[in-house]
């Protein structure tokens, strides 16, 4: 906990470029850099989530403990740590999806633009109609490319006529870089798409509703390395337009990809014998890879654990 | 090291490795007896058939065809109007499916969708002992209370039994049946659909009607189609709550009686002459057998076809 606060201070005091640390050999993009530089002076304008003492249970176990942060507009800020360590469990309380789940309890505070979404005024289908989420395993519906990209305009009725939906689509479709291979067969079943084709497709179709947040649990875990280089790709493309949260298994891929990175861990409470989901650094991604402050972040991202 | 491993007997042969003729044996007796209790299986399906055909090809060769095109059924007395059998048992069927469709579909959506686990754990099985109730306890509850309380009271029916009447209790019958194989295609469909839908701001009817449903729909034709041919096969309920003993003139209104094919054939086996009638009532007993049996037979097929299509999904 005592962590946690601290970092955040250092991370919103801290204007200047963070030392490149010399001990890990990291390829982070330079579009990336370049990006960082022109970063936010103006912290809490531009917070697009701020969590604070986030506790996340499942029945009686706790899978998040107190985790406190702050994610900014038009970055990418990606969640890593190992397995069972709360990072997606994190990822589905920021559109309200852990209410899917009956045993799922969340405390803590978790405001969207100031807004708390966990108010009991507030719908969580208007929270996910402005958060947009894609999963792990590419999960087209078993219908058509055209229908798939359609759903949500429809569902949400931002589309009225045709031509919107025809707009619609083809935007999607362009800004998913999926266009040109589709285009001929709109009609055709999505099931019938690659795997990563199918993924590009699921990131269409959630930003066809126009999100403010896009939300990808381990989007490239399911896809080959040419596949996971076209989604990162586009995640750059389409990062200065939407707020992008990206929960991975690959600490390459949050280097090379994020502005800021959430390293989780598993904490173990030997007194209760219960384990559960720690926030243990948040910072940029460059601090977090190479100057991180703590052990542990360091130990995971250099390899010695997890 | 390889070596030390297979080497449990000194030098590895080819005798070492063969095995024990006993347990070979063994084995192979296993294998046959249990060929043959499948073999008989399907001999006595083969002899149902067979005996059914023989006895309905009399029958077909025999009849006089203007007697199967009457005023109504009287096998005693030469008079096999089969299309009041027939009839009969759409009415019925389509009366049953009227009920058990929406209310089966209803119990099944809101067991997969939105019925928390606790009470899907305790809904599900009373669900299942209500598809165990003997039809005959349902045959008495369709001539004692649906009878008179709703074909009497709703529909001015008569109190005694009718053909809306026995539709409704075999209606009630097949809800099990559709509302559980609804359930299980429903439950089959992908959890991450439903993740993906609410994603995408649908609500969970939204996600329920145009994910869901459509995503499941093969195995929802099979429920329907299962049911129906339950339904087109049931004999008790009908033959006790149809309203008609041994003979009916032919009706198309739900609230005369009637007779099905089921209770036709129910009708002609009963009694103390043992199908002693007029030249070919025995057999006509057998065709009528034989339509039921091409009916049923083909939406088993059917709902098989579609079964399949359900399991190539997603």
């Amino acid at each position: 906990m005592e962590t946690v606060t601290k970092t955040i201070k250092t991370d919103q005091m801290q204007q200047t470029e963070p030392q490149a640390g010399p001990r890990i050999n990291l390829d982070i993009d330079h579009t990336v850099q370049s990006t960082m530089q022109a970063d936010t002076t103006n912290a809490a304008e531009n917070a697009v989530f701020e969590i604070e003492d986030l506790n996340v249970y499942y029945g009686d176990f706790q899978a998040v403990h107190n985790a406190t942060f702050t994610v900014y507009k038009h970055e990418i800020t990606a969640m890593i740590g190992p397995s069972g360590c709360g990072k997606t469990t994190v990822l589905r309380c920021f559109n309200r999806m852990n209410d899917l789940i009956p045993s799922a309890r969340i405390e803590g505070r978790l405001n969207f633009h100031n807004v708390p979404i966990y108010d009991p005024r507030v719908d969580p289908v208007e929270v996910r109609r402005r958060i947009g989420m894609v999963f792990q395993k590419p999960n087209p519906f078993p219908k058509s490319i055209y229908d798939n990209i359609a759903f949500g305009p429809r569902v949400t009725g931002i589309a009225k006529k045709k031509s919107d939906l025809d707009d619609i689509m083809e935007r999607s479709l362009r800004r998913a870089a999926l266009w040109e291979e589709v285009k001929d067969r709109l009609k055709d079943s999505a099931l019938g798409l690659s795997g990563g084709q199918q993924q590009r497709l699921c990131i269409a179709r959630a930003i066809a509703v126009d999100p403010d947040v896009l939300l990808m649990d381990e989007p490239c875990s399911a896809l080959d390395p040419i596949a996971t280089a076209h989604i990162e790709d586009l995640m750059q493309k389409i990062k200065d337009d939407y707020t992008i949260i990206i929960v991975t298994h690959n600490m390459q891929q949050a280097a090379r990809i994020s502005n800021r990175t959430a390293f989780f861990t598993t904490h173990f409470d030997s007194t209760t014998d219960q384990r559960c989901g720690l926030l243990v650094e948040y910072d940029r991604t460059e601090t977090i890879f190479s100057n991180p402050t703590d052990e542990r972040t360091e130990n995971y991202v250099t390899g010695r654990f997890g | 090291m390889a070596d030390t491993q297979i080497n449990l007997t000194g030098r590895l042969t080819v005798e070492s490795l063969t095995a024990n003729p006993r347990q070979v044996r063994k084995e192979r007796l296993i294998r046959d007896s249990l060929g043959i209790t499948a073999l008989i299986s399907v001999l006595v399906s083969g002899l149902i058939i067979w005996s059914l055909f023989s006895e309905a090809w009399t029958f077909i060769v025999e009849v006089d065809w203007g007697a199967v095109w009457d005023i109504g059924w009287f096998p005693r007395r030469g008079i096999y109007d089969i299309k009041t059998l027939i009839v009969a048992s759409l009415i019925i069927t389509g009366i049953a499916m009227i009920v058990a469709g929406p209310l089966g579909l209803g119990a099944a959506i809101y067991l997969s969708e939105y019925a928390r686990p606790g009470v899907r754990r305790t809904l599900k099985p009373i669900l299942e002992v209500l598809a165990g109730i003997p039809s005959v306890v349902l045959g008495f509850f369709a001539l004692e209370w649906i009878a008179p309380n709703v074909v009497k009271n709703l529909f001015g029916g008569p109190v005694a039994g009718s053909l809306l009447a026995a539709g409704i209790g075999v209606g009630v019958l097949v809800i099990p049946l559709v509302a559980s194989i609804s359930e299980d295609a429903m439950k089959a469909v992908p959890m991450s659909l439903r993740e993906a839908s609410s994603g995408l701001g649908a609500r969970k009817l939204t996600t329920t009607v145009r994910v869901v449903l459509p995503a499941a729909i093969s195995g929802l034709m099979a429920a329907f189609i299962v049911a129906i041919s339950r339904a087109l096969g049931e004999t008790m309920v009908v033959f006790m709550a149809g309203g008609a003993a041994q003979t009916a003139v032919y009706t198309h209104d739900p609230l005369d009686g009637s007779l099905t094919m089921t209770a036709g054939m129910t009708s002609l086996a009963r009694g103390t002459d043992n199908v002693v009638g007029e030249g070919l009532t025995f057999q006509s007993l057998f065709f009528v057998g034989l339509v039921l049996f091409v009916v049923t037979f083909g939406l088993n097929l059917l709902a098989d076809r579609f079964v399949h299509r359900v399991r190539e999904q997603y």
